[in-house]
């Protein structure tokens, strides 16, 4: 029986067109940081905060642990590049090119689906974007980062890098200096918006960043649904992705952040998602990781509030060329809060995947709950899958539980699935399905299709 | 020298973390160096604490995150002609210490061992059956360097020690488990509630060896036990049970590693810890199974019993995957001794001091059933059970 399983992503290997109007030249320096900022016309306290952080990110060390970013030269990689479209209403408007880059990627689909409002990011700036009006006159603010940093400056000041600072880490400095793109959403007090808000990102320009910022502020009662995609075309030079997710979760409110990442190899993913939820509320991350050549992805829930909960369900594939150190944080920092964690990965074909997770019960969180479960799938022999969660239980009135478990498709499982009828690469792709399916099965029916194919094309090509 | 942590795969490498060190005010040096070369009469032995003294030297001691060792200060040292049977060291025992080189909790006390070890056995079984039980005499300083080699028999080693004042105890110990051979080996530290205490237990595995490792850390400021098992052969079983009590703000922080290269060979940690005041116990567990292990199953358990508000549990169970024919798990549980339990039990008769102490011991229940030792041991086990249990 073969093991090998072979990775074909033609299905993104596709040059886009579009030419970008401005390059900021390579390499960061105090000018080209005041240039972007000048450019984007923004308040002084930004462009201080874009000027801190590039001088933290000068100082700071790299990363202690994770994965090795010593390849990854910052001098190529241009830090903005202002698309080629104007800012467009309506899918007629999108220029040629660009939608041929995203009908690739399955944004039509999404789109005739008539989720309620599509921000796509093409390089750095939002060119795209649907809001339906019941949401604004619910007092929903739905806006790419850029407009909503000069519409609503005070606001978007409350909330910018509270969470994630820029000393928490080196690439949350460098995104502090450079940010560009992403979401800004706030959902007024007891709205609750009944379909899920999707923004989708892409990157396009060989040797550039991609630093979106998204901030959701979901107010006392409130509810929403928010979904990331991202994919990027293929290319022979680095690419970096430093985004930024910031979720505040006010008294009562309940958020849902899913992501799937389909980044093409070449590219760093280090990204940095947060949220803090207070009395009651419910943070829930529904994460897949497919694609980049590396990552570094940790969503963290700080639960700060009596009675606040949080869920972390999560899959990881690592093929070829890719080692993905995915985890989920938890930190409980008051009595009466709920966390599950449930990560599951599978590496084949050489790949690594690495699960890293935190959970702390700190010292005044008595009588809170968690489970943490980590699962790992290796398809094959040339692959590695490792699993380091780290518990810090510094109370003794809780009830926390943990189980991890390592393995392979078992030569049984195929050979039982193979005398009811089934073929060998239909038996293996019948397993890996049932193993991803606590994520599929959150995500909307367009997503979990486009999963689904994903893993089907990757169990036959293997098999075939 | 084994690393401790390897993560590698194909041309990939993880950025690992690098604990900082500092040089101490005092640190052990030539003088001391001296001053036990002069009572040792093995040549092998002068020439090894030679040799790492000058690795010893370049290196400053640990800053880490979850022991403190700030207040640290290396006491004065002291050494008599009574070295132990290490002096009877022979080529054999020799190329133990050569091959057994582990990075261990922190080089610098695996080095401390090495050079200034003032007390140390070296056991050497081949075809026999023995047991062998060793009473660490308490002192202020003791520092260990012991060699253990066994091949086709058994051997049973009991380590024993206690103290009443604060000591300072750093141990190294070799064993090197040859073909078809039955280890027992048990670690009883009793040490003072001030005491600061750092084991290292490296084991290299052959083929067909059946291994059972007891670690007991009961209290101590700072507990430190790592224990690394490597399987260098096919088709052993190896058995890691650790027990810990930890009180007061003391911490324990204990290491239970193997690394699988060999075929067909099974390991299993199993920890358990009961904490109360604002103690805490560290335990950290790493099952490593290299390309090629195939048939590995590998299982690691850890049990918390968190017996007030603060005490505190860190757990970090790791397993690290390079071979898909395996079975590797682990396991964590933090439990607590909830009213309800209590009230239970008081409504089948017990005081509530009673029903706390039952369900303590119910806990390490499988402990006092597995060490089956002498007399006075089992006692000494239980009074300190009753000792934690009582207040």
């Amino acid at each position: 029986m073969k093991d090998k399983l072979i990775i074909d992503d033609t299905k993104f290997g596709f040059i886009p067109r579009a030419k970008p109007v401005y390059k900021a030249e390579p390499g960061l320096t105090r000018k080209i940081i005041e240039e972007i900022s000048y450019f984007k016309e923004e308040p002084d306290w930004m462009r201080e905060l874009r000027l801190k952080s590039l001088q933290i990110y000068n100082e700071i060390h790299e990363p202690r642990f994770g994965v090795d970013v010593s390849n990854l030269d910052m001098s190529r990689i241009v830090a903005y590049i202002k698309p080629g479209a104007l800012k467009a209403t309506s899918w007629e408007d999108v220029p040629g090119e660009i939608k041929e880059v995203f009908e690739k990627l399955g944004i039509p689909e999404a789109e005739r689906k008539a989720l309620s409002g599509v921000g796509a990011q093409y390089d750095s700036e939002i060119v795209y974007r649907n809001i339906q009006r019941k949401m604004e006159k619910l007092g929903v603010i739905f806006l790419d980062m850029e407009s909503a940093v000069r519409k609503y400056p005070d606001l978007v000041r409350r909330y910018f890098m509270k969470l994630v600072p820029p000393t928490d880490h080196k690439y949350a400095a460098l995104h502090g200096a450079i940010w560009s793109g992403g979401t800004f959403l706030y959902v007024p007090a007891n709205v609750k918006i009944p379909m899920p808000l999707q923004a989708y990102f892409l990157m396009s320009s060989p040797g550039m960043g991609q630093f979106e910022h998204t901030i959701i502020v979901a107010e006392e009662g409130s509810e929403v649904t928010f979904i990331e995609g991202c994919s990027a075309p293929r290319y022979n030079i680095l690419n970096l992705h430093a985004g930024m997710v910031e979720i505040y979760v006010e008294r009562g409110a309940k958020v849902k952040y899913m992501t799937i990442q389909n980044w093409s190899k070449n590219t760093y993913n280090l990204n940095t998602k947060r949220a803090l939820v207070e009395e009651g509320g419910f943070m829930s991350w529904i994460s897949g990781s497919f694609g980049s050549g590396k990552t570094m992805l940790y969503p963290a829930t700080i639960l700060k509030g009596k009675g606040a909960s949080s869920e972390s369900i999560s899959i990881t594939y690592a093929g070829e060329k890719q080692h993905l150190d995915t985890g989920s944080k938890m930190i409980h920092l008051a009595p009466h809060t709920n966390s599950v964690i449930q990560a599951r990965s599978i590496s084949m074909k050489g790949g690594w995947t690495f699960y890293r997770g935190l959970l702390k019960i700190g010292k005044n969180a008595e009588k809170s709950k968690a489970t943490v479960s980590c699962t790992a799938l290796m398809l094959d022999n040339e692959s590695k899958s490792d699993t380091l969660p780290i518990m810090e239980i510094h109370n003794g009135e809780v009830d926390v539980g943990h189980e991890a478990r390592v393995g392979r498709i078992s030569e049984e499982q195929i050979f039982y699935l193979m005398t009811r009828g089934l073929s060998e690469s239909e038996a293996r792709s019948f397993i890996v399905k049932g193993f991803i399916e606590p994520v599929v099965k959150e995500l909307p029916l367009e997503y979990a299709v486009e999963l689904y194919k994903f893993i089907e094309m990757e169990i036959e090509s293997s098999i075939g | 020298m084994e690393k401790t942590i390897i993560l590698e795969h194909g041309s990939e490498k993880m950025v690992l973390w690098e604990t900082p060190h500092v040089f101490l005010k005092k640190d052990f040096g030539e003088d001391e160096l001296r001053k036990v070369l002069k009572l040792s009469r093995n040549s092998l032995i002068s020439n090894w604490r030679k040799k790492r003294f000058e690795e010893y030297k370049k290196l400053g001691f640990p800053v880490w995150k979850r022991v403190d060792f700030k207040d640290f200060v290396l006491p004065e040292y002291s050494v008599t002609e009574d070295l132990g049977t290490i002096e009877d060291l022979d080529k054999k025992g020799y190329q133990i210490l050569e091959d057994i080189d582990f990075e261990g909790p922190d080089r610098k006390f695996v080095l401390l061992s090495d050079v200034f070890f003032n007390k140390g056995f070296y056991i050497s079984v081949e075809n026999e059956r023995k047991e062998y039980f060793v009473e660490i005499p308490e002192n202020d300083v003791v520092i260990e360097n012991n060699v253990v080699s066994i091949s086709e028999g058994f051997l049973k080693l009991i380590r024993f020690f206690k103290s009443e004042n604060s000591s300072f105890r750093n141990s190294v110990t070799r064993v090197l488990a040859e073909e078809n051979s039955k280890v027992v080996l048990i670690t009883l530290n009793f040490l003072s509630p001030s005491s600061t205490n750092i084991e290292s237990l490296f084991v290299d595995v052959k083929n067909n060896v059946d291994l059972e490792i007891y670690d007991l850390n009961f209290c101590g400021k700072r507990s430190i036990s790592h224990v690394f098992v490597r399987f260098l052969g096919d088709d052993s079983k190896v058995k890691i049970f650790s027990y810990s009590l930890q009180r007061n703000k003391n911490v324990s922080d204990l290491f239970y590693g193997m690394r699988f290269y060999g075929k067909n060979n099974e390991g299993l940690i199993s920890g358990k810890s009961a904490v109360k005041d604002e103690g805490k116990v560290v335990m950290r567990g790493v099952l490593d199974i290299r390309k090629g292990a195939k048939d590995t199953v590998a299982k690691e358990q850890a049990d918390f019993l968190l017996l007030s508000k603060r005490a505190m549990g860190d757990t970090i169970p790791s397993i690290f995957v390079d071979e898909n024919e395996v079975t590797a798990s682990h396991g964590v549980t933090f439990g607590k001794i909830d009213e309800e339990s209590i009230y239970y039990m008081m409504t089948r008769g017990f005081t509530k001091e009673e029903a706390r102490k039952f369900l303590i011991f119910g806990f390490f229940n499988d402990l006092l059933e597995k060490i089956h030792m002498e007399e006075n041991l089992g006692d000494e086990l239980k009074s300190s059970l009753q000792r934690f249990s009582n207040t």
